[in-house]
C-alpha cells in the first residue's frame, strides 16, 4: 500500500520535474511558513522544528516554523484555514482543534475540520501513559480499576483541561471499565505535574514526552498505556486492552493540512517531504524515546479517512461523556 | 565542600573561551532586543531560540540564559526611561523608576536597577547551587489550597503598595481579578465574556494590556501637557552615578529584595513579578517617608529591581531540578533542553554534571557580563531622554506594535493594547494607580483557579484552608495585613478630619 503510494508520488515527482513549463510545477519558489497552534517549546513545537530541517532540503525551501498559540490550538487552525490556498501556508493539525474541539464546541468554531482544508500527511500518533503518585495504594492498570470499584469517585485525575485527549482517555477509561474517578482540570500542564508528584491528585493520563523525566527520577509510576500495544520504552506497561478494556483505547494523532482548494501537485509535494522527513534519523529517534509513532503510511489518499474516524471516535466519547458546551 | 567542587566544574564549563563568548553574545542581543519597549524575555528569547539550535548544548543553554537576563535587564531600561515595564515583574520599577528620570535621575535609576540586579544575582546563584534541592521542596508543598492562600496575601499587598485610598486601590483589584474572569472557565470549558472572540479564550493577554495602559496611555498624556517639542525629563540632568547617599539608601532594599526574591521566585507561576511587588509593599511600609514612594524613591527601584533578578534565577529551580517550566520564559527553555536531546528533569544533575553546573556558573558570568555591558550604556540611554518627543513617540509606539505582535504573531493583540491605551487615559484623568489593577489580573486565574480546585479535591469543605498549616499561617499574615492596612487609614483619615 505504502509502497505503491511512493511510487505513485515517485511517478508524480519525475512527471512534475520533466515539465517545468508549467507554473505550479516550480512550487515551492520562496519560504513556505508552518504555522504550529501552540506555543513554542512545547511536544507539537518540537516535533515541528525537528522535521522542519529535513523537510527543508527535500523542498529546496526553507520550511519555517511560526507558532500561533491560543484557545488549545484554534487560534492558529482558523488562521491557516483563511490563508491563501498557495501551499505556502501549511498547518499542524491535532487531535484538539481538528476532532475535540469540533465536537466541544459544536458549531461554535470559524472553521469545519473536513471542509476547510486539504488534509496532506498523518504525522504521529501516541497513547497516554496511565500514571500514578509513587504514594497510591496501586502499581498496576488492574489494581488501579479494583481500588476505585472499591472506593468509587475517591481517586482525583488531572488533565491539561477540559476536553483534551488526556481528559477523554480518562474518561473513557471510566466508562469501559465502570468505575468511578473525580476529574481535576487544570490550566497550566506544570501545575498538574507537581500536585501528582506530591499526591494531591493520584493519577494522570499524560503523553510519555511529559512524564518520562518524573518517571525515570521515581516521581511517578506507571500503571499501564492507553494502547492497545505495549510500548517499547515501557515494556512493563499493561495496555488497557490487555487488563480487558479495549473500549478504553486511546490516542491522540497529529499531521499536515493545507487550507482547501490548494493544487493537488503542491499537496503530493509537502508530502513526499513530511514522509521524508519522518525517516530522518533524529525524528526517528526522538519519536522513539517518546513512545509516538509516525504515520508515514498516512498520506493524501488516507489521511480524510482518518481524520473522520479519529473525529467520530471523540464526537462518541464527547456525547457519552455529556461534555459538549451549550 | 560538596558546593564548591560542584561550582568548580560549573567553573570549568563557562571559562572556555567559546561559553564565555555566548554568553556575552547572548547578553548584549538580550540587551539590545530586550530594551526595546514591547519586548520582554519570552519574545526575546522567542526570536532568538532558533540561533541555539546549532550549538553544542551546554554552550546553547548558557546563550539563551544570556539572553534572558539581557532582556530582563533591557525590560528594566526601558521600564525606567519610557514607562514601559515589557513584563508583569517590572510594573513595580516604571512606578518609581520613571519618576526618577523625569526628575532628571536616570543615570541614577539605571544604576541602581544594575546594581541591584548584580548583587541579587551573585546571591541567587550561590543559593541556587547550596539551596536547589531544598528549595525544590519547597515548591513541592504548595498544593492548591497553599497557592489559593498566597494569592490572597499577594492580593492584599496590592493594596498596600497603591498610594491611592485604601477603596480605590480595592477597587482597582477587583477590576483586575474580574477582568481575568474572560476567557474559558477551568472546570466546564464554557466560555465567559469572550462574546465568540476566538482570541478571548485564554484570556486577556497580559503584554498588550500594560502596553496599552502604561505606555500609551502615558504617550498621550505626554503630548498633551507638553506638546512634542522637547524631551522627557522635566527637570535638570544630575548626576548619571547614585551618590553616597543614595548607595547608603539602596543597601538595605537591595538586601531585602534579594532575599524575598529568592524565596518567593521558586514559587512555580509569577514567583518573579509577586517578589517584586512584595519587595515594594515591604519597602514602602518599612520607609520613614512612605509619601515619597510613587515620586521617584530610589528604595522603590532598589528593592523590586533586586527581588524579580533574584526571582528570574531562582525560577530555575523547579525547572533544572523537577523538569517544572515555573512560567512561560523557563517552558522555551525546556523547548530548548528537548531540542538538543537533553530530557529536563531531576536526572539532568547527575546525568550530565557539567551542563547542569555550568549553567548555574554560567548565571554568575552573565550578571557580570551585564554590568560591564550596561553601565557604560547608562549614558546613553539617558541621551534618548532628550530627543525632542516627536520623533520619541512615534519610535516607541511602532516597537510596541511590533512586540506585541511577536507575541504571539497575531495582530489582535495590538487592538487589545490600542483599547487598553483608552482605559489607561482614563485612569490617569481619574487619578486612579493601575498597579494594583495588573496585580489582579495576574494574580486573579490563579486565585480563582486554586480556589476551585481544591473545592473539588475537598469535595465542598472549605476548612481545609485552616487545616493545612502552611496555608492557615499565609492566611493569617493575611489577616494581619489587613489591620495593619486598615488601622493606619482610618486614623489617617480620623487626622485629615481633625485638621479640617
Amino acid at each position: 500500500m505504502s509502497k505503491y503510494a511512493v511510487t505513485m508520488l515517485g511517478i508524480a515527482t519525475s512527471l512534475t520535474m520533466a515539465v517545468p513549463a508549467f507554473a505550479q510545477t516550480a512550487y515551492p519558489t520562496r519560504p513556505i511558513t508552518w504555522v504550529v497552534p501552540f506555543a513554542a517549546g512545547g511536544v507539537t513545537d518540537t516535533v515541528a522544528r525537528k522535521m522542519a530541517g529535513p523537510m527543508s532540503k527535500v523542498l529546496g525551501q526553507t520550511v519555517v516554523v511560526e507558532n500561533k498559540p491560543g484557545a488549545g490550538g484554534v487560534v492558529g487552525t482558523e488562521a491557516v484555514a483563511s490563508a491563501k490556498n498557495d501551499g505556502y501556508t501549511v498547518l499542524y493539525t491535532s487531535s484538539g482543534p481538528m476532532s475535540i474541539l469540533p465536537a466541544l464546541q459544536a458549531g461554535k468554531l470559524s472553521y469545519d475540520p473536513v471542509k476547510s482544508f486539504t488534509h496532506v500527511q498523518g504525522l504521529s500518533v501516541a497513547n497516554q501513559m496511565i500514571v500514578a503518585t509513587p504514594s497510591a495504594p496501586f502499581s498496576t492498570l488492574p489494581e488501579l480499576i479494583a481500588y476505585a470499584k472499591e472506593n468509587p469517585n475517591q481517586i482525583n485525575y488531572g488533565s491539561p483541561g477540559v476536553g483534551t485527549a488526556q481528559h477523554l482517555a480518562g474518561e473513557l477509561l471510566q466508562s469501559a471499565a465502570g468505575i468511578k474517578m473525580t476529574h481535576i482540570p487544570y490550566k497550566a500542564g506544570s501545575n498538574q505535574m507537581v500536585d501528582l508528584m506530591s499526591g494531591v491528585i493520584q493519577v494522570s493520563f499524560e503523553y510519555s514526552s511529559v512524564v518520562a523525566p518524573y518517571v525515570s527520577g521515581g516521581k511517578m509510576k506507571v500503571l499501564g498505556t492507553t494502547g492497545s500495544k505495549r510500548a517499547s520504552a515501557y515494556p512493563n506497561a499493561v495496555t488497557v486492552v490487555e487488563a480487558g478494556h479495549p473500549g478504553a483505547e486511546n490516542a491522540g494523532w497529529s499531521g499536515i493540512a493545507v487550507p482547501a482548494g490548494t493544487p493537488s501537485e503542491v499537496v503530493e509535494k509537502i508530502a513526499a517531504a513530511a514522509q521524508a522527513a519522518l525517516k530522518d534519523p533524529a525524528v526517528a529517534e526522538y519519536f522513539e524515546s517518546n513512545a509516538i509513532l509516525p504515520l508515514p503510511e498516512v498520506g493524501p489518499a488516507q489521511i480524510n479517512e482518518f481524520v473522520a474516524s479519529e473525529s467520530a471516535k471523540f464526537k462518541a466519547v464527547v456525547e457519552r461523556a455529556g461534555l459538549a458546551v451549550k | 565542600m560538596d558546593l564548591l567542587s560542584n561550582l568548580s566544574v560549573g567553573f570549568t564549563t563557562v571559562f572556555t573561551p567559546d561559553n564565555l563568548a555566548y554568553a556575552f553574545l547572548g547578553c548584549l542581543l538580550g540587551t539590545l532586543i530586550g530594551v526595546l519597549p514591547g519586548l520582554g524575555p519570552l519574545a526575546t528569547i522567542a526570536m532568538l531560540l532558533p540561533m541555539t539550535y546549532n550549538l553544542a548544548p551546554d554552550s546553547a543553554l548558557i546563550m539563551l540564559a544570556g539572553i534572558y537576563y539581557g532582556a530582563q535587564y533591557g525590560g528594566s531600561t526601558t521600564a525606567i526611561i519610557v514607562n514601559l515595564p515589557g513584563e508583569s515583574s517590572s510594573i513595580m520599577t516604571a512606578v518609581d523608576g520613571h519618576q526618577m528620570a523625569r526628575r532628571g535621575r536616570a543615570g541614577v535609576a539605571l544604576a541602581t536597577a544594575a546594581i541591584g540586579s548584580f548583587f541579587a544575582g551573585c546571591v541567587a546563584t550561590l543559593a541556587i547551587a547550596a539551596l536547589a534541592k531544598p528549595l525544590a521542596e519547597v515548591a513541592l508543598q504548595f498544593g492548591p489550597k497553599e497557592y489559593f492562600s498566597l494569592m490572597v496575601l499577594g492580593l492584599l499587598l496590592a493594596i498596600v503598595i497603591s498610594a491611592d485610598s485604601l477603596l480605590e486601590s480595592l477597587g482597582m483589584v477587583l477590576v483586575g481579578v474580574l477582568w481575568s474572569l474572560i476567557g474559558t472557565d477551568v472546570n466546564s470549558g464554557t466560555q465567559r465574556f469572550t462574546f465568540g472572540v476566538t482570541q478571548l479564550f485564554d484570556g486577556l493577554d497580559f503584554v498588550p494590556l500594560t502596553m496599552g495602559i502604561f505606555g500609551f496611555a502615558e504617550i498621550v498624556r505626554n503630548l498633551q501637557q507638553h506638546g512634542a517639542g522637547q524631551g522627557l525629563t522635566v527637570e535638570k540632568l544630575t548626576s548619571l552615578f547614585p551618590t553616597r547617599a543614595d548607595f547608603r539608601r539602596m543597601a538595605a532594599p537591595i538586601a531585602r529584595g534579594t532575599f524575598i526574591g529568592t524565596i518567593l521566585g521558586v514559587l512555580p507561576g509569577g514567583g518573579a513579578a509577586l517578589a517584586s511587588f512584595t519587595s515594594y509593599s515591604v519597602e514602602k511600609k518599612l520607609s520613614s517617608n512612605p509619601t515619597s514612594f510613587g515620586q521617584g524613591a530610589i528604595e522603590g527601584v532598589a528593592g523590586p529591581e533586586s527581588a524579580n533578578n533574584a526571582g528570574a534565577q531562582t525560577s530555575f529551580i523547579p525547572l533544572l531540578t523537577l523538569g517544572l517550566p515555573a512560567n512561560a520564559v523557563m517552558a522555551l527553555m525546556v523547548g530548548a533542553m528537548t531540542i538538543h536531546n537533553i530530557q529536563p528533569g531531576p536526572q539532568v544533575m547527575t546525568a550530565n554534571p557539567s551542563l547542569f553546573w555550568g549553567v548555574i556558573a554560567s548565571m554568575w558570568v552573565g550578571n557580570m557580563m551585564l554590568v560591564i555591558l550596561n553601565l557604560p550604556l547608562v549614558g546613553l540611554w539617558v541621551k534618548l531622554l532628550n530627543i525632542p518627543y516627536r520623533f520619541l513617540y512615534p519610535a516607541i509606539m511602532m516597537f510596541c506594535c511590533i512586540g506585541v505582535y511577536s507575541l504571539k504573531n497575531s495582530t489582535f493583540e495590538i487592538y487589545e493594547a490600542a483599547i487598553m491605551c483608552i482605559v489607561g487615559y482614563a485612569f490617569l484623568m481619574l487619578r486612579l494607580s493601575p498597579a494594583p489593577l495588573l496585580l489582579g489580573l495576574v494574580l486573579g486565574p490563579q486565585l480563582e483557579e486554586t480556589f476551585r480546585r481544591t473545592m473539588l479535591l475537598s469535595r465542598g469543605d472549605a476548612t481545609v484552608f485552616f487545616s493545612s498549616p502552611l496555608s492557615a499561617v499565609l492566611l493569617a499574615i493575611a489577616f494581619c495585613a489587613v489591620i495593619a492596612i486598615a488601622v493606619p487609614s482610618i486614623r489617617g483619615r480620623r487626622d485629615k478630619a481633625l485638621q479640617e
